[in-house]
Order: C-alpha cells, then structure tokens, then sequence
C-alpha cells in the first residue's frame, strides 16, 4: 500500500554565519539522507538533541523550507506537485509556543473562522472550538486571555480546521504546565482516532514520544542514527546516541 | 545554621483595587550551599517566591511576613538601602528571559564592571574576563565590547549569569534560566551552576516545572499549589514518594517509558481562581479523595516516620 507520506534521502544546506559579527562562515549541512515512510494514520516520534535537525525537517515537511536534496512524496506525488493551498489542506504544524501560531490583534473566533474558509468542510467556529474542549464564547476573545494549554487548544484548532490528514508537532507540551500536558497529549489523542490523523511528534522528551507514537527514527546532527518501533528502539536502543538520549530520562518518569 | 529564613511569607498583588493572593503564608529555610527547586504550575506563586525573599516586588504587591532573615539580617527591617546592595551582591538573581535582564545600550564589559563596582570593590578589567572564562564563554576579550543583541540566548544567559556571581553571592536565586535555551546550552548553564555550588558554597533557589533538572540539581523539593506550599522534602523522595494528592496526581499524569495507556490520567480541573479562593485546602475541588475536614485550612506538617513535610488531612492523624 502506498504510504501517506514519503521522504527519500532528503537533504538540507545552509549557510552559516558565526563570530560576533555574524559573518558567513561557509555552509552547513542541517540533514543528510533521511529517509522514511509513514503511513495512513501513523505516528512517527522524530528525537534528537537540538542541532539534530528535528525543526529543519518538521519545516521542510511543512513546506516552509525547500530541501536542498531528496524529496518529499504525498500518497506518491512528489510534494511539489501540490499548490501551497492543498499542501496546507493535508499537512498542518503545532509549535512548542502556542502564541508564535496565533495572531495576538485578531480574535480566536476571527482566527478560526478563517482558518476554516479555506477547508473547513463547513463546519463553524463553535464546533471546532468543541472539539478541542473550548466553550464557544471563546470566540470573542483574543489569544492572550487564554491561558498557555488553553492556547495551545486553539493552535490545535486553527491546524485541524482545514482538516488535514499528517499534523506535525513540535514539541507541543514542553512548554506546557505539567498537569495541562497530559491534557493536550489526551487531546491530540483523541483527535488522531476521531480523524483518522497521521501524527509526526518532533520532541526531546521520550516519554512522550513512547505515550504518541508507534515508530521512532533518531537524528544526530542531521543524520537518521536509528529507526523501528518506538518499542524496540526503547528495549534495545542500537546506537550510542539514542542510549546516551534515554539515559536523560529521569528515574522517576522511566 | 540557615542562610535563609522564611516564615509566614505572604504576598498579595492588587489589580484595580482587587486583592489577588499570590503567597498565603510560605514556611521553609535554606542553608548554605543547599539546592532547594520551587516547582508549581502557573499561577501557583513560584516565580513571586523567587523574588519576593528580596523584596524585589512591583508596586502593587503587599508583602508580610512573620520572618525573613538572610545570612542573620532580617529583611523586613532592612531598608530599600539595604536590600539594594544585596542585590546583586550576596544574593544574585538569573531569569527565564536573558534579554530583559541585559542593557541593550551597554557592552557585555560594561555591565559587568557596573556590578563590581556597586558590590565587589571597583572596575577591573581583568575580572571581567575572567568571569567570562568563568561561565565559559569562549573570545572574552571580544565579547566585552559586545552588546547584547551581537549575543546567542544561551551567550546572553552566561552574561546574566556572570553578572549574577560576579560579587560571589551566598545565594542565586534562578527562575527557569534555561527554559529559553536549547537542551545542550541548558545541560551547560546548569552544570556551571553545579560548579559554582561547590566552589563557592552558594546555595541555589531554581524555580522550575521541569522534573529531570529537579531531580538531577537540587537537594529538596517545594511544591506550590495556590500561593501554599503543599509539599517539602528530599528531592527523589518526594518524587518517588509523593504525599500529597496534588503532587501524586501530578506524577501520575505523566507519560513513563515503561508504562503505555490510551489515556493519561491528566488531572481533572483547574487550578483556582485567585479571587475565588474555596475555604480550607485549594486543592479540595480536584482532589478525588477530599472529605469533610478539607474545608479547613490544612497546615504543612511532617509526615510520621518520613523527611517530608505535607500540607493535608490526610496525613493529619489525629488532629
């Protein structure tokens, strides 16, 4: 079965600026040959330590950066065959700061209400404030009357309201109070199974990637250094990397 | 003998004449060279913990306090003289935002040799680059005539954190200082931290809600719900072993490597509203086994046979 998703040895370079004055330095390669696949309905934790090029890859599946190598293939199509518009109808992020996604002068019901003009399939703003737990007096008010779970609520809205097929999440909950992050990950949950959703989890945070997710790939700068099930990756981690990542994990959480 | 006393700390913000409590009557102590982490969410009155020892408060805060000794001086008698030249001086302070902490109009060198001079003796070049060894930041003589905005966060986060020991403090007082840094500029900062306990016995007061760096960098454990501490004891004990229902529902809403679930058992609720405060423990509305003497304010206590203190009926035997 084709799967929903495919990248094949993708690959970026960027130029680098270093020193006081920021000069550019030469380039720098922020992935080299990274492949996988993801299925319909999957869920793929992407780990790593910052500098890995977890971000760089969640933006190059995004569409908002262009890989200088490799490409990326939706249902078989190469992602560029795709208009900006029906990329953004199937694949949707959410971002650790659920303020940097919401515009601060527009209200959330304004916000969503767009967001749902471009795809929404006709559903209004009360309903996809419902589905994530939000009242629909919600609507009247702006981003930061809300609290950070609360906000990060209404990202997951406005990302779902176009009803897309693949949500990318970067670290979603690590900004999060404790007590709202199993909230948001019971959310994200929840709207995975209702919507049949494939998830990618980019996060540092193992015990999270083991609760969302049934595959793993681990990145070291730039570089898959393992991939398989989320379970066996744990009970038999294969790399220096991803032991040295888990013996990270405190005691009280293993 | 403590470095830090607090007894019946009490604080209280008032936004358009509404009181809103932010400590209702804080107890602990901190000796010297003693990590204590203040873990909370939001709202519960960490980040006013951290700072209100000092007295370093807006305007709009009220402060009492039955007592607030630092190093054998009693704070609530010092003068805004006094409490002045601590700051910065035997106590410095590392915030979450770096940015806000540094003056964007002056060098890195310049800030730096301003603390000398208002707490350590004078200007002095050469201690400037030394501190900026110190915290490891590479090129110092470069960096000194640098502003700011030339800087990395986590650059910005050792400039602050130079500043902070440059009067080689008995007490810093950090408030999520590497939230806004990636984890190996993190792992960096704190085990600078770490280095600076042991070589300068000071001790640390981190407010934090991330659970691996209470675990891997402080002795005891404060945790606050609703402007009270709830639970104080040993670190891992408290982690392991959590006494109060907050705290154990809390943990248990975690994700685990060894443990997978549909569902987390997330706590359900808020926490309160502030100005809606129920009466007795805050906590009673959430908490699933609350009963009748809930509604009377339950006092931080020892727990028998154990080194935790717990602020709940529950373990209140017979009183």
């Amino acid at each position: 079965m084709t799967p929903l998703l495919e990248c094949q040895t993708l690959s970026k370079v960027f130029p680098v600026r270093g020193g006081l004055l920021q000069a550019r330095r030469g380039v720098v390669s922020a992935l080299t040959d990274v492949s996988f696949d993801l299925p319909v309905g999957g869920a793929l934790g992407v780990v790593g330590e910052s500098g890995s090029g977890k971000s760089t890859l969640a933006r190059i599946l995004a569409r908002f950066l262009a890989p200088t190598g490799g490409r990326v293939l939706w249902e078989g199509s190469p992602a560029e065959g795709f208009s900006r518009r029906e990329w953004a109808g199937r694949v949707q992020m959410v971002f650790q700061d659920p303020a940097a996604s919401l515009n601060p002068r527009l209200t959330v019901g304004t916000q969503l209400a767009e967001a749902l003009a471009v795809s929404g399939g006709g559903r209004t703003v009360a309903e996809a404030l419902a589905e994530v737990g939000l009242p629909a007096d919600a609507r009247v008010h702006y981003p930061h009357a809300f609290s950070g779970g609360q906000k990060q609520r209404i990202a997951i809205a406005r990302a779902l309201a176009p009803r897309p097929r693949l949500l990318v999440a970067d670290e979603p909950v690590s900004a999060l109070d404790l007590s709202v992050q199993a909230q948001i990950l019971n959310l994200l949950a929840d709207l995975r199974d209702k919507h049949k959703l494939a998830l990618i989890l980019i996060s540092h945070d193992w015990t999270v990637v083991r609760h969302m997710t049934d595959r793993v790939l681990v990145l070291e700068r730039g570089r898959a250094v393992e991939s398989g099930t989320t379970e066996e990756v744990l009970a038999r981690p294969q790399s220096e990397t991803t032991r040295a990542l888990l013996a990270g994990v405190p005691e009280a959480l293993r | 003998m403590s470095l830090l006393v607090v007894e019946n700390l009490r604080v209280t913000y008032f936004r358009d004449g509404v009181p809103l409590p932010a400590l209702r009557g804080v107890t602990f102590s901190l000796s010297a060279g003693e990590s204590l982490g203040l873990a909370g969410e939001s709202g519960s009155g960490k980040s006013t913990l951290a700072v209100a020892p000092l007295r370093l408060l807006p305007d709009n805060a009220r402060l009492s306090a039955d007592r607030l000794v630092f190093d054998g001086r009693d704070l609530m008698a010092a003068s805004p003289r006094d409490l002045r030249a601590l700051r910065g001086g035997a106590v410095g302070t590392v915030f979450q935002d770096p940015f806000s902490s540094l003056n964007p109009v002056l060098t890195v060198g310049d800030q730096i040799e301003e603390v000398l001079e208002f707490h350590a003796g004078g200007r002095d070049r050469g201690r400037v680059l030394a501190l900026l060894e110190r915290v490891r930041l590479s090129e110092p003589a470069a960096l000194y005539g640098a502003y700011p905005h030339q800087l990395s966060g986590g650059q910005r986060q050792r400039v602050c954190l130079a500043m902070a020991i440059a009067a080689r403090p008995k007490l810093l007082i950090a408030d999520e200082p590497t939230t806004a840094l990636d984890v190996t500029a993190q792992r960096g900062i704190l085990d600078l931290l770490d280095e600076l306990r042991r070589d300068l016995k000071m001790a640390l007061l981190l407010v934090t809600h991330n659970v691996g760096l209470l675990v891997e960098r402080t002795d005891r454990l404060a945790v606050l719900y609703a402007g009270e501490i709830v639970e104080l004891g040993p670190t891992r004990e408290v982690l392991t072993n959590p006494a109060h229902p907050y705290t154990q529902g809390l943990l248990r809403s975690l994700p685990r490597l060894s443990r997978v679930e549909p569902r987390l058992p997330a706590l359900p609720g808020q926490p309160p509203d502030p100005r809606r405060l129920p009466s007795g423990c805050a906590f009673r509305e959430r908490c699933a086994q609350a009963f009748a003497r809930c509604a009377v304010d339950p006092v931080l206590r020892p727990v028998t046979g154990r080194p935790v203190a717990v602020a709940c009926h529950l373990h209140g035997g017979a009183a």
